[in-house]
């Protein structure tokens, strides 16, 4: 009986509803799988790890409240240090190559040749293929001894190379790899902006007597710079969060030269049992990616001409 | 989250790469016929496999959980254990969890959740770790029921599952250290093979003969060096170094650094590629014939088997002033809160059996911790000798020592950090040796 | 200022497909002249041509004295207005206007005399700092024509620009392009689909149809003397009526007979025309206005039944739709004409504007 009466009254309070209350809970119903994974999957991790910060927990162990304690001791570690040197060093060296690179394929690939489907695939294919074979893939060829590009140098009469062995260019040798595996996608984006742009506008400019390279500066690149912020702003935060090539190819090595923050962060999350230390520099990053990324929405954002 | 996927895709693929790559084909084809071999002995249980706990086995009723990882040939490898046991103890039945990546972030999940399985693999240096946590059963009153576990085994084997003098767990089998050597090139300089006393010195010296260098370019070297966990206490432990000392790093000790300094020598006069940071590409270079010895565990021999199309055998690792054995071992555990440790006690002690044993051992990727199994060529096949002239010397108590810190995770990432520098030419091997001691003693054996 | 020729101009796209056919036409100075045409006729691409967006696959086309074949676009001192407008969204409508100059480094002060100039023309000085998408249709419409208007072109070039703009403004914006033509004297070349914008605007139309040229003459000569079936139908609204008949000789007399429903006997130059005709089938064309209905006027011979279907009041006038010996017919007649739906009535056809076809080759045989 209870149960009916709930009934009759959730079904009246349904009826009561008004149709802008309806609305809205329709859209919420909508939004409900994407929130709630947002939720559970993003939202609390990340409080999570701003707790957990504050701990001196490896998981196994019981946690025990440290305050500061271990951002204190976080930019007392020279690891620490070196690492976030390293990923800044990345994020310089890998975001404007690779954004540069997808750039100059996607305004080739813009171009109207035959058979250019094929040529889009081609250099789509990396991003399709997972990181970690990739990442393999280039081990080999990078090896000193026995790798094909130092094979193909010692034509040109070129000592072998260590790429991944020498410290001074490890570092440059997986943004290469990385450029390489990722330009793929940015391409693709800049490619669909591009073709966006309307044909008239370009017709519009023939008849204005455009140049090409004016045609790129005047034109296209003001056109495409909606994309552009999206794939600087997204490569930016992709590029500090740099795991998965230096886990494969060097381990962090040789020495802490390919020691990112994220690779920092795993090993003592997982391998040194230093959850909470972990948790601190996640944190840390959080606020840097935070800052680095309103900075680029304060100069990008005002230069942007969202409708075309 | 994105990262996590990664990074559990990343472990996976590496170990099936790495593994599954270079063993895959010959070891399938071993797994097949061991099958055939090995499944008319089931039939006949009575007489051959009973194992001393046969009799605790009767009446035991229950399910457990088997945690491991390992290649695909050893996912089946463990099925076939767990088939035979279950056909023995009818009223037994064990789940096999095989989990080929990211074990250990998969483990510490489970154990932070309080789901641990009932018998888990552990690595030796996360021994002192789950000890602490209090997650593994102590065994004393195990090893009283079963005392075939641990009768016969090798001296100092089961030091490798103790925390703070207690047995947490039991090393399942080992691997030592040991020198490949590609006959061949041997031959074809006139070099004998070297015998069981050969020093550093000859080691040296023979590197040198076999390293052929071409317009400028080598294209034969005489050995490898690999920034290894297992290398380097050979190296150091070949001096009767006392790397570890009073719960300090103590590399910067004379005879450890004169361990150390045969290997950045080799590299340094050009008999040895200086090694990249990951180890897959030595182990090809050895492969393919372009390196006369390559110091390395009992777990490249199936891709060796496979692979090398040259005449290649394993001798000792070259004497220094005296000989150790670093230990590198899978170790089995019961869950301290299982509500079957006695099933989880009498399949561990099936499992140590000769007859246990005779599942997981046939591929040849390691060795019987027992004197009485390491002879047995059906267990342990060639190359042999050096394995079992290297159980005369297990252990590093140096090792074991800096095992027993709970920290060695982040230690052994200071020493490969510090040597890789070593060997990439920018710094010596003093230099690397006073830093690891100073980073790993401030930071890590601070108290 | 220019004439532009157009001499046997061939449009084939890969594949054999003939977008424009054999195009002749010598489009004078300071001319405003139209294109129109069903979608698909080849009016677009012909327009593009002279701008140079396509290439010309047969055939001369002169700016003046100039081949311009392989000149390319920005040489051929055209301006053009684009459909969709196509100006810069990322810049401001000030630039939008000096972008071209500048590109053609013409010096700033000249350019900003030029913008001033047209924006104040154009009415839209107000809007010089803003972008395009802070401007309604209309405005951005003028601004297109603003950016034409700076380069001082010999001709120029108007592709559909009102298509875009709702019924009132496209009304408005007719009457002040046609303005602007007079005020920059320069020949005009204005593509559209739209009938009343080709009527109302063009000094001479182009009526064209799958790539060829139907007609090329003044709006009221193409309403008067359509020369074919197609021209007689596409110019006009409500559209000319058209009724089946056979022409028949009695004697002296010529008659046109409509299916034995009614015939009407012809005389003088229609007469004569259609004597050749005897015996053959034809289309018989009547404009709308040209239908008298009964109780309005007195009726004359040419007289039949008919039954009204609807009415629609369009203000000063109202459209009778009737039908007529299985012919739907309509009417335009002033808006004080009382006629009831479903009701029987009389009509008259004007038999001197009536316009007779060959019904085989659809070309006008008299009007």
């Amino acid at each position: 009986m209870a149960s009916v009466k709930t009934n009759t009254s959730k079904k009246k309070s349904l009826q009561h509803m008004t149709l802008q209350k309806k609305d809205a809970l329709t859209g919420y119903m909508f939004i409900a799988p994407a929130l709630i994974s947002f939720i559970v999957f993003v939202m609390y991790p990340v409080i999570a790890s701003f707790v957990i910060s504050g701990f001196d927990w490896g998981i196994l162990t019981a946690p025990r409240f440290i305050g500061i304690e271990n951002y204190k001791t976080l930019f007392k570690d020279p690891i620490f240090i070196e690492s976030l040197k390293n990923t800044f060093t990345w994020v310089i060296l890998y975001v404007p190559v690779s954004i540069l690179v997808s750039l100059i394929v996607a305004l080739a690939m813009d171009m109207p040749l035959r058979g250019i489907g094929f040529f889009r695939t081609m250099f789509y294919l990396p991003v399709m293929t997972p990181m970690v074979v990739c990442a393999l893939l280039f081990v080999w060829i990078y090896n000193k001894e026995f790798g094909v590009l130092n094979y193909i140098l010692s034509f040109l009469n070129i000592s072998p190379i260590g790429w991944l062995s020498d410290r001074n260019i490890s570092l440059i040798s997986i943004a290469l790899m990385s450029v390489w595996k990722h330009s793929g996608y940015n391409m693709l984006i800049l490619l669909s902006a591009l073709q966006g742009i309307p044909e008239s506008l370009y017709e519009a400019a023939a008849l204005d007597g455009i140049t090409p390279w004016r045609k790129l500066i005047n034109i296209k690149l003001p056109l495409i710079m909606p994309s552009m912020y999206f794939v600087v702003l997204t490569s930016v935060i992709d590029a500090f969060q740099v795991f998965t090539e230096v886990f494969i190819m060097t381990k962090g090595g040789p020495g802490y030269s390919t020691h990112t923050v994220s690779y920092y962060l795993f090993a003592n999350a997982f391998e040194y049992g230093k959850m909470g230390y972990a948790c601190a520099m996640s944190v840390v990053m959080f606020f840097i990616i935070l800052a680095v990324t309103l900075i680029q929405d304060r100069i990008m954002n005002k230069n942007i001409q969202y409708d075309s | 989250m994105k990262k996590i996927i990664s990074i559990i895709l990343a472990l996976a693929i590496t170990l099936s790469l790495t593994t599954g790559c270079s063993k895959a084909p010959e070891a399938s084809k071993e797994s097949e016929t061991s099958k055939e071999q090995e499944t008319p002995v089931t039939t006949e249980k009575p007489a051959d496999l009973k194992w001393d706990g046969y009799e605790a086995s009767k009446g035991l009723t229950g399910k457990i959980t088997y945690m491991h990882w390992g290649d695909d040939y050893e996912r089946q490898m463990y099925a076939d254990l767990i088939a035979a046991y279950e056909e023995l103890v009818p009223g037994v039945e064990i789940e096999q969890v095989y989990t080929p990546g990211d074990y250990y972030t998969k483990l510490q999940a489970l154990a932070a959740s309080k789901t641990l399985p009932d018998l888990f693999w552990l690595n030796e240096a996360r021994v002192k770790e789950f000890a602490d946590a209090g997650l593994m059963k102590e065994l004393t009153d195990v090893l009283e029921k079963y005392p075939a576990i641990s009768d016969g085994m090798f001296e100092g084997a089961m030091d490798y599952g103790k925390a703070d003098g207690k047995q947490y767990c039991i090393p399942k089998d080992f691997t030592s250290y040991v020198m490949y050597i590609n006959v061949d090139i041997f031959k074809e300089a006139g070099i004998p093979i070297p015998t069981s006393d050969w020093t550093m010195d000859d080691y040296m010296d023979i590197a040198e003969k076999l390293t052929k260098v071409e317009n400028g370019r080598t294209v034969q070297y005489g050995t490898i060096v690999n920034n290894y966990r297992a290398d380097w206490i050979n190296f150091m432990g070949n001096y009767d170094a006392p790397w570890f000392k009073d719960g300090k790093s103590n590399i910067s000790d004379p005879n450890a650094i004169k361990g150390l300094s045969v290997q950045s020598q080799l590299i340094e006069k050009g008999y040895a590629p200086a090694p990249g940071t990951t180890e897959e590409g030595e182990e090809r270079l050895f492969i393919i014939g372009q390196v006369g010895m390559h110091p390395s565990g009992r777990w490249v021999v199936p891709s060796f088997l496979s692979e090398c199309d040259f005449e290649w055998t394993a001798v000792e690792f070259p004497k220094g002033t005296t000989r150790v054995s670093p230990f590198i071992t899978a170790n089995v555990a019961i869950n301290a809160d299982s509500n079957n440790q006695e099933i989880a006690a009498n399949f561990l002690s099936f499992q140590m059996s000769e007859t246990g044993l005779g599942y997981t051992l046939a591929s040849g990727l390691s060795v019987p911790l027992y004197e009485s199994l390491v002879n047995n060529k059906d267990i342990l096949g060639e190359p042999a000798d050096a394995f079992i002239a290297s159980t005369a010397y297990i252990g590093d108590k140096e090792q074991i020592d800096a095992l027993a810190t709970g920290k060695w995770a982040e230690y052994n990432s200071i020493i490969t950090a510090e040597l890789s520098l070593v060997y990439d030419g920018s710094q010596t091997i003093e230099e690397a040796a006073a830093n690891i001691d100073k980073k790993a003693n401030e930071t890590l054996f601070n108290n | 200022m220019a004439s532009i020729s157009l001499k046997n101009i061939n449009k084939i796209y890969p594949g054999d497909v003939k977008a424009v056919t054999d195009f002749n036409l010598e489009i004078e100075d300071k001319e405003f002249i139209i294109l129109v045409g069903p979608s698909g006729c080849g009016k677009s691409t012909t327009l593009r041509m002279i701008a140079g967006l396509e290439e010309i696959s047969k055939g001369e086309l002169y700016i003046g004295d100039r081949l311009v074949n392989d000149v390319a676009p920005k040489d051929r001192d055209i301006a053009m207005v684009f459909q969709n407008y196509a100006l810069y969204p990322h810049m401001t409508v000030y630039k939008n206007m000096a972008f071209g100059l500048e590109l053609r480094k013409v010096p700033k002060n000249e350019i900003k005399r030029r913008v001033t100039e047209a924006a104040k023309i154009l009415d839209i000085e107000h809007l010089l700092e803003r972008k395009p998408k802070a401007l309604s249709g209309g405005q951005r419409q003028r601004v297109a024509l603003g950016r034409a208007m700076v380069r001082n072109p010999q001709v120029f070039l108007l592709d559909e620009p009102l298509s875009n703009l709702d019924a009132k403004l496209r009304t408005a914006m007719r009457s002040e392009i046609i303005k602007l033509h007079k005020r920059l004297e320069t020949t005009f070349v204005y593509v559209t689909h739209d009938q009343i914008e080709a009527m109302t605007m063009g000094d001479r139309i182009v009526v064209m149809k799958d790539g060829f040229i139907q007609q090329v003459d003044t709006p009221q000569n193409l309403y008067n003397y359509p020369c074919n079936l197609f021209v007689a139908g596409f110019i006009g609204a409500p559209q000319m009526n058209f009724l089946d008949a056979k022409v028949k000789v009695e004697g002296e007399n010529i008659i046109v007979d409509f299916n034995g429903n009614f015939q009407f006997i012809l005389s003088g130059d229609k007469a004569k025309n259609l004597k050749a005709y005897a015996g053959k089938d034809i289309i018989a064309g009547i404009r709308p206005e040209d239908i008298k209905i009964k109780n309005t006027e007195e009726l004359s011979n040419y007289k039949t039944k008919a039954t009204v279907e609807i009415t629609e009041l369009m203000g000063s006038e109202i459209y009778v739709y009737f039908e007529c010996y299985g012919h739907k017919l309509i009417n335009k007649t002033p808006a004080d004409t009382i006629v009831k739906s479903d009701s029987e009535i009389e009509i008259a056809f004007d038999i001197n504007k009536m316009h007779f076809f060959d019904k085989e080759t659809e070309s006008a045989i008299c009007h």
